[in-house]
């Protein structure tokens, strides 16, 4: 029951913001319910041993290790959220004005997630993840401008085809279980457990190409990323958040499910596949970081980085599981932290270009200290989750024998690190302009990414038992020796 | 079911060279038609996922679409002229040659040839056709027919298994295309004045 409580605490969050008489206080609702979803999780995570699964909803979803972990995820980047947008509206009251239809299609957002990462059904978790890409959208046009409706004009294009192919990789799927004669094709993951167990044949091989292309796409992997940098920068920054942090890890928990069925049995394509998307995907990444001054676009296309470190991980599998877990968590909370306090940079400065915000430190200190621990955890410094999860992916690279993969990536890091910190460290460290003046900031205003930067840094020094318990049998599902 | 597969391939077809957004539009209208056609011609069972899937193909596909879209470009006035593939030899010819792979393509995976080697074919042609539409112009109602075509290649090729999805799971398929419906019409509208084909400065 208290796996359901998850999805209801946003659901019964959004009904009210269709009331008259609660719309003056509906910020301070999303705040509160952010933040009882967020205690829910918690102690879901932490009260429950890692290796419980249990299904129920008529077994449409299952409370295992992956949906209790990523619940937890989602629900402490939707209080950052929440938090972020509480502040935004307190310190500029004329964004009140229909800020009651933000905050219902948010929790209409969020509610998705959590059924889409509670799913124990593979189309089932599809129809959620579509759920998402449709409530973004108006989410995206938020305080419309062309630049706005363009962005979400290619953000739902590329989500539609990469999700039809997507579609069509489960009817292949379909086709593989009826031709292999493994009975009624099913996409309950207990049953397509034991049906994967079936020797490999050639439609279920087109059915996961087809299936990891188009999760792909919502991952923002090459060839179908280009909608990515455009939309996170375009997007109002709450909404770049939920995009970047929530959905991209409803995308990767899908992508976790295929895997966990079908690794031990198709590694063969999987692995290939995943390593190749993942290596043009760093490589585009690093072109556009290079060729950006824009501060939101930088961190825009480092997400593309993650996301590319990430199928590499995943390709490896074995020893490389535990890190892409680690990475993976540790990149939704980088890109929380990053893209909000971006936002309240932008605000402060009315720019978005990295060559007018200088001396971030003195004139905004918790903003500038926030931007620039996140673009340390970004880079892959120590002693964040982010810098242990690289670093096990690429003993996991050495450990698989793939040297030329290792030296790619290594060169990739490299060009990245680079030209991020050409664009960024004067962002941090430069002299102050003469206009600037230092912004008013409260504690209460940055607790969440507090909180979400405390997380990071547990992560690459010390995990509480349970939590820690959670990682690895998630990363076991995905291989893990 | 042969003979509603070469249709369903012409109707495909066709609209690449009579480039008017009413053939687009009656295209697809058609293909919806056609599926449903093919889903009688399957063996109906009856059942409340089937009459859900039915509704899908014949309300949604073969009437919605066309009706919803023409209204909303028909009050634009849109020009009579739209072309989904630029018009020349080498547009065609890639058009042609996708078609011909995708039959080859069918041979290789049923070898055994027969309905189901041209089911696979067709479903390939039209999803390779669908991806040609999106890759070849950049106007948003060019975009929004690729895409629908595309939608129409999977239902196709779901077409040729005899398994059914659970009732929720076909009504959340069913619920998800509409409102993917919905919002294509949304941006056509927007795309009013070229908002979303122009780039900026």
């Amino acid at each position: 029951m208290m796996n359901l409580l998850a999805v209801l605490f946003p659901a019964a969050g959004g009904s009210m913001a269709g009331v008259r008489r609660v719309r003056p206080r509906i910020v301070s609702i999303l705040l509160f319910v952010a933040a009882l979803d967020a205690a829910l999780a918690i102690s879901f995570a932490l009260r429950t041993p890692a290796s419980a699964v249990v299904v129920f909803g008529g077994g449409y979803f299952v409370a295992d290790a992956t949906s209790r972990l990523f619940l937890l995820v989602v629900s402490l980047v939707f209080l950052g959220v929440a938090t972020y947008l509480w502040t935004r509206v307190k310190d500029t009251p004329e964004l009140r004005d229909g800020i009651e239809k933000l905050v219902g299609l948010s929790f209409a957002f969020i509610a998705a997630a959590n059924l889409s990462i509670l799913s124990h059904h593979l189309v089932s978790s599809w129809i959620f993840l579509e759920v998402t890409t449709i409530v973004a959208v108006p989410l995206i046009q938020f305080w419309p401008t062309k630049a706005r409706i363009r962005a979400s004009w290619h953000y739902f294009l590329f989500s539609s085809v990469g999700l039809a192919l997507t579609l069509l990789g489960f009817a292949c799927l379909a086709r593989g279980m009826e031709a292999g004669g493994g009975g009624e094709p099913t996409f309950f993951f207990d049953a397509l457990a034991a049906a994967a167990r079936q020797p490999p044949e050639l439609w279920r091989r087109i059915g996961l190409v087809l299936i990891l292309l188009g999760y792909g796409t919502k991952l923002g992997l090459a060839p179908m990323y280009t909608w990515l940098p455009e939309t996170y920068h375009a997007a109002p920054p709450a909404v770049t958040a939920l995009l970047g942090a929530v959905q991209f890890n409803v995308a990767l928990v899908a992508v976790f499910r295929v895997l966990q069925l079908y690794r031990a049995t198709d590694q063969a394509v999987i692995g290939p596949e995943l390593v190749a998307l993942g290596l043009a995907t760093m490589s585009v990444s690093a072109f556009g970081i290079i060729a950006t001054r824009n501060y939101v676009k930088l961190i825009a296309f480092a997400s593309l980085n993650h996301g590319g470190v990430i199928a590499i991980g995943l390709g490896i599998g074995r020893v490389a599981a535990y890190g892409v877990v680690l990475y993976a968590v540790s990149n939704a909370f980088i890109k929380a932290i990053l893209f909000l306090t971006a936002g309240k940079i932008e605000a402060h400065y009315r720019s978005e270009d990295a060559r007018v915000v200088t001396g971030l430190l003195r004139d905004m200190p918790y903003s500038g200290l926030f931007f620039m621990v996140g673009i340390f955890a970004l880079l892959g410094f120590p002693p964040f989750g982010s810098f242990l999860g690289e670093l096990i992916i690429l003993s996991g690279l050495i450990g698989a024998g793939r040297f030329a993969v290792f030296a790619a990536f290594c060169a990739i890091l490299t060009v990245t690190f680079i030209a991020t910190g050409r664009t960024v460290f004067p962002m941090i460290w430069g002299a102050p302009t003469d206009k600037a003046h230092r912004a008013g900031q409260t504690l209460t205003s940055v607790l969440p990414k507090l909180i979400l930067l405390l997380a990071l840094l547990a992560m690459g020094l010390y995990l509480p038992a349970p939590v820690n318990a959670l990682f690895r049998q998630v990363a076991a599902g995905l291989g893990a020796q | 079911m042969t003979y509603l597969l070469i249709a369903f391939l012409v109707v495909a077809v066709g609209p690449l060279f009579i480039a008017t957004w009413r053939t687009s539009l009656a295209g697809l209208g058609l293909q919806g038609l056609l599926l449903t056609a093919m889903l009688a011609q399957r063996g109906w069972h009856p059942s409340p996922a089937a009459a859900v899937l039915l509704l899908d193909l014949l309300v949604l596909r073969a009437w919605f679409v066309p009706s919803h879209l023409y209204g909303i470009l028909g009050r634009q006035r849109r020009p009579r002229r739209n072309d989904v593939i630029p018009a020349n030899m080498l547009s065609w010819s890639i058009a042609g040659t996708l078609v011909i792979l995708a039959f080859h393509f069918a041979g290789l995976l049923v070898p055994e040839g027969g309905v189901a080697a041209t089911h696979l074919a067709v479903a390939t042609a039209s999803l390779l056709l669908g991806l040609l539409v999106l890759g070849s112009e950049n106007t948003t109602l060019a975009q929004v027919t690729g895409a629908l075509r595309i939608e129409n290649a999977v239902a196709l090729f779901e077409l040729s298994g005899e398994h059914e999805l659970p009732l929720p799971i076909q009504l959340g398929v069913t619920a998800v295309l509409l409102a993917t419906l919905l919002l294509f019409g949304r941006f056509l509208r927007q795309s009013r004045g070229g908002v979303l084909e122009e780039r900026e400065p």
